[in-house]
Parts: structure tokens; sequence; C-alpha cells
């Protein structure tokens, strides 16, 4: 069970890290693409690039932490259920 | 809730992946037309791929439940089942967020989109089955669970057969064999979400397996009479 607590942190911890990679511009260009700079708004636009990308990026590490977190949650109460079958069957 | 060595293996390479990942992502040039919002292709495609294998693995633990009577197998389905959606809402969160950028909007009820999204409506449908169907609803969500795979084929090939906005197959391999780095990104990230996919699938077995031997113990106390 505590490894699963475990694993969920370490989760969150690598979404930080991939937020704070999606932020980060590129280091360099060196086959002639556009270097990524900014928001990459084109004219007229009004929502950014980059927001888009983060939020897509944040929303599959949110996802995938919670459903970890919830499988969590179901094996702490199958675990609850053996204590309390244990406890019955040792006070008979 | 006990693990396999395997999962541990598939979990250390998935968290390796994700540290890596992003920074291929982020370091892969920008692509002409769609400029810097393409690298949601990144995680959405993966996503897509999962939510397909997930789909695969299910129909295949469901026909081992319904031929063969196998419990593994059930247990096995209704895990995958569990994943299809997990990872179907990744892609049905992470293509909007593309297209609205790309498209000028956020849905378009073009023959894959509209697939994918039945794909996934046939698995929430299959879980709803699976925890309020009642007695014999195993069978019924197991035979949802084949339809929902055959509908698979049906997503990937739709943009062949009929006219569509979205970005063909081809375009995967047109990436995959680049040489301007778009290539490797890739790579990483289907490596990366196919070890998600094992680690994930494991817990959630190993969660399945727990259960049946705690229904088991239930079980063999009452036959005792041991509890009420």
């Amino acid at each position: 069970m505590k490894r699963i607590v475990q694993i969920a942190l370490f989760a969150l911890f690598l979404c930080g890290i991939g937020m704070a990679f999606a932020q980060e511009g590129p280091k360099k260009d060196n086959e002639g693409f556009e270097p990524v700079n900014g928001d990459m708004m084109q004219p007229g636009e009004s929502i950014p690039a980059s927001r888009l990308v983060g939020g897509a990026y944040g929303f599959i590490c949110a996802a995938v932490v919670v459903w970890v977190a919830s499988v969590a949650r179901r094996a702490r109460r199958l675990e609850d259920e053996v204590d309390e079958l244990k406890k019955k069957i040792q006070a008979r | 809730m006990k693990l396999r060595p395997y999962f541990f293996v598939v979990a250390t390479l998935a968290a390796l992946g994700l540290l890596v990942a992003p920074q291929l992502i982020i370091s892969a040039p920008r692509e002409a037309s769609m400029g810097f919002v393409y690298k949601i292709f990144f995680y959405h495609v993966p996503s897509a791929t999962m939510t397909f294998l997930g789909a695969f693995v299910c129909a295949w633990g469901s026909i081992l439940f319904l031929f063969k009577k196998s419990e593994k197998g059930d247990q096995l389905a209704v895990s995958a089942a569990e994943l299809t959606v997990l990872f179907g809402l990744l892609t049905l969160v992470s293509g909007p967020l593309w297209a609205r950028k790309a498209w000028g909007v956020w849905w378009q009820w073009d023959v894959r989109l509209t697939t994918t999204l039945l794909l996934w409506f046939i698995f929430i449908a299959y879980l709803f089955a699976r925890k309020y169907g009642g007695p014999g609803s195993r069978k019924l969500a197991a035979g949802l669970a084949l339809f929902g795979a055959a509908d698979v084929p049906l997503i990937y090939f739709s943009v062949s057969i009929w006219r569509t906005i979205h970005p063909k197959a081809t375009v995967i391999s047109n990436i995959a064999k680049s040489r301007n780095g778009m290539g490797t990104p890739l790579l990483v990230a289907f490596i990366t979400f196919t070890c998600l996919f094992l680690a994930l699938l494991e817990m959630r077995v190993s969660l399945e397996r727990a259960r049946a031997r705690v229904d088991e113990l239930h079980l063999e106390a009452e036959d005792a009479g041991l509890v009420n």
C-alpha cells in the first residue's frame, strides 16, 4: 500500500517536472527549423499554443495520478475488509 | 496487493520516459504549418494507441471469459476496460486542445472523432454494466467489449475510407521516418506510454486478484460458520 502511495507521489513529481519543461523554450535549432519562442501566437489568434500544449500535458499527468490514487484507495478498502474478516475469525 | 516483478521494470522505464520525453518533445523542431501546438501530437497519438491496445486486451480477456470461463480472463478484461476509458479520456481531451489551434474549433463531428467517442462510451457502458448490472452482467459486459474492439479498425481506417479533416495514419510513419528530430521524441513517447500502460494494467489486475481472494475468504468463512 505504501508503495502505491509512493508511486502516486512520484507521478505527481514527474507531472511537475513535465510542466516545468513544457514552459521552457527550445534550446537549439540545428536543422533549419524555426525555433520555438514565446507563445507562438499567430496574428488574430487568441489562445497561446503553449497554454494548450501545457494544458494537454498537465491533464494527462493529472488524470494518471488521479487514476493511480483511485486504485490505491480501492486497495486500501480491500485491506480494511481483510482486517475486519480476520478480527471476526479471531473473535470466534 | 501483490505486484509481479515485471511491474517494477515497466514502472521504472515509464518513469524514466516521463522524465526524458518532455525534454525531447520541447527540443523537437517546430512543424511548418501548425507551429508549436503540434507538440500535443507526441502524447495524443500514443494515448490513442494505448486506448486501442486496451480495447483489444479487454476483448481478449472477454473471449477467454466467455468461451473458457477463465476468471483470470475476466480480471484482465475489466482492468483493460478501465485503462481504455482512462487513455480514451486522455485522447479525447488532448485532441480538441490541438484541434482548437489547428482547425479553429474544439470539436468536429468527423468520422474519426465520432467513432473514437463511441469507443469511449462503449467502454464506459462496459464498466457501468459490471458495476450495476447485477447477476449475468459479466457476460453482458464481455459482449460489449467485443463490440468495442470491433470499433477499433473502423477508427483506424476511417481516415482512409471517408473524407475527413483528421490527419491520415501515414503522418505518423512519415514523422517516425523523418530525419529532422521528430522521430526520436515520438519513439520515446510510444515506449513510455506502452510501459505506463503495462504498469497500470498490472496494478489494476493485482487489485482484481486481491478482490477475488477476499471473496473466496468470505465464502470460506461463511461455510465454516465463522461469520454470518
